[in-house]
């Protein structure tokens, strides 16, 4: 059975890596090390610890394993969120709306510089390859076939969405 | 949000009456960081992401892709479009006079993402 405590410290696990993310992040801007990406997994790790020295002291591996199963799923909800306020383009909209009373399309948000920066984020987290300048390859990786699991999922959900990804020789 | 409210709303009634030690307080967690992972990937096939259609579109053509086929592709100025219908049916904006206004609860989700991106020391995303 799990504790009312053990409940608590469990659910307050995106508190501490937000807190720690912060902290983290403060620091890195400080001494310019590390990378965003780094300081996100450190946090993510020390709100684990804290999680587990707070909250689970008392050794089982039934808690334990449930602790852990929790804070994964947790760290990922955490992880979206803040890759929400990185990326979404929803987000952008309301704080552009938000900040300048006016939606970013008009002004500073280019739709075909976006897909640039996406196709120069990939490029430099090596999910694509760039045989020749300006050509691009997809490289089997970890992302591409979460993507390929998602776009398979994406058309079973709105079949009657059009089919961005159809290849040019199914339109042929 | 159905698959996260029903099953919770139910879980929550049980261990409210019988108690934190109740052996349906572990499901009722599991079960909501579950639905709660499910809602924060949604959006990625929802929304349609561009990253996720890039990625697909260049392992599906199994040939070099140029950088400007993509642009045309995946940069329609629709994408904004699409995104701000989206946020009127989740009553976050509402057209104006002025344009696209942001309902109260558009602000509160707006200033709660400022606030979050301040707290953190980091510009506004760049996506």
């Amino acid at each position: 059975m799990i504790s009312l405590f053990e409940l608590l410290t469990l659910l307050l696990f995106p508190l501490w890596a937000f807190l720690f993310h912060a902290f983290g992040m403060r620091i890195s801007l400080i001494r310019k090390l590390p990378s965003q990406a780094s300081t996100l997994l450190l946090a993510l790790v020390i709100s684990f610890v804290v999680t587990f020295v707070i909250g689970y002291r008392e050794f089982s591996w039934e808690r334990v394993s449930f602790a852990l199963v929790c804070s994964l799923g947790l760290a990922h909800v955490y992880f979206h969120i803040f890759n929400m306020s990185e990326t979404a383009r929803r987000i952008r909209i309301l704080v552009g709306l938000e900040l300048n009373s006016q939606i970013v399309e008009s002004n500073n948000y280019d739709p075909k510089e976006a897909v640039a920066v996406r196709i120069e984020r990939l490029r430099s987290l090596n999910q694509i390859s760039e045989p020749s300048p300006g050509y691009f390859l997809a490289k089997p990786s970890l992302l591409l076939y979460v993507s390929v699991i998602l776009q398979g999922y994406e058309n079973f959900l709105f079949p009657d969405r059009k089919r961005l990804t159809e290849t040019s020789a199914s339109r042929a | 949000m159905l698959v996260l409210c029903i099953p919770l709303a139910i879980y929550l009634n049980i261990v409210l009456i019988s108690g934190v030690s109740s052996p349906w307080t572990i499901p009722a967690v599991v079960h909501a960081i579950l639905a709660a992972n499910y809602i924060a990937i949604y959006p990625a096939f929802q929304a349609s992401s561009p990253t996720i259609h890039i990625l697909s579109y260049l392992w599906n053509e199994k040939r070099q892709v140029g950088e400007l086929e993509l642009m045309e592709r995946f940069g329609k100025s629709g994408l904004v479009k699409d995104r701000v219908q989206d946020l009127e049916k989740g009553g976050l904006v509402k057209p104006s006079n002025e344009g696209t206004t942001l309902t109260l609860k558009g602000k509160v989700l707006a200033r709660i993402f400022i606030t979050y991106r301040q707290v953190l020391g980091l510009p506004l995303g760049a996506g």
